[in-house]
């Protein structure tokens, strides 16, 4: 299953803080969505990376929840051939 | 890959204090960036910066028997300032207050790379819309 984590950048400039991440699940169930989310969460816990939920983890629909969207990508690093 | 793929969204965060104890536990990198910054920035490079870190903190010092600063955890104390500087005093802890965010913010993200690991597919630069505002963000593909 594949994850992708968003690290969304500060920008002290503009009030931006950092420390904020957004985790989208593109495969399987909601239900297993939720759960490697979750394993993953917990494993940078345990890690040691006080990262904590904002609010729930919610299965996607047009309506909402509100979250982040693409509008171009700068750079794209691919890593196949070394793991 | 457009969002209605998507099965599930998390928003998550870590606290402020934790970019602010990844400042201090790379002080020795920190110490560097402000130096580097200072010494090319066209005003306060002409103050001959020096940066050295000391108990436990960084201390900067610009121009001789000029400012004197101290960042600790992350926040910036200056020392006395003159009468007449203060206007120039809180421009340069608002430069330093922006450097350090960006500086947390820069070993956040190689902290979440390196907590992924082997695991790491993919990574994208990219530019997203957050609730109306454009973001600049790091993406990590990860396989579980």
């Amino acid at each position: 299953m594949q994850l992708r984590v968003f690290v969304l950048h500060a920008d002290p400039g503009r009030g931006i803080e950092g420390g904020k991440i957004q985790i989208f699940v593109d495969d399987g169930t909601f239900a297993e969505a939720k759960a490697a989310t979750l394993a993953l969460i917990q494993a940078a816990q345990a890690q040691g990376i006080p990262v904590e939920l904002v609010g729930e983890i919610e299965q996607h629909r047009p309506d909402g929840p509100q979250h982040v969207h693409i509008r171009r990508q700068v750079e794209e690093r691919r890593y196949h051939d070394h793991h | 890959m457009p969002c209605d793929l998507a099965k599930s969204i998390t928003r998550c965060a870590v606290a402020q204090e934790h970019l602010q104890k990844l400042l201090t536990d790379h002080g020795e990198q920190v110490a560097s960036i402000v130096q580097d910054y200072l010494t090319q920035h066209q005003t306060y490079g002409t103050l001959s910066p020096r940066v050295m870190r000391r108990g436990g903190g960084i201390s900067i010092q610009l121009g001789a028997g000029g400012w004197s600063a101290i960042i600790r955890n992350g926040q910036i104390r200056l020392d006395a300032v003159l009468r007449g500087e203060e206007a120039a005093a809180n421009q340069f802890v608002r430069d330093l207050t922006e450097l350090l965010g960006i500086t947390a913010d820069e070993l956040f993200t190689q902290e979440v790379e390196a907590f992924i690991g082997d695991a790491l597919v993919q990574t994208q630069e990219v530019e997203v819309e957050n609730a109306g505002r454009r973001q600049q963000a790091t993406v990590f593909t990860v396989n579980l």
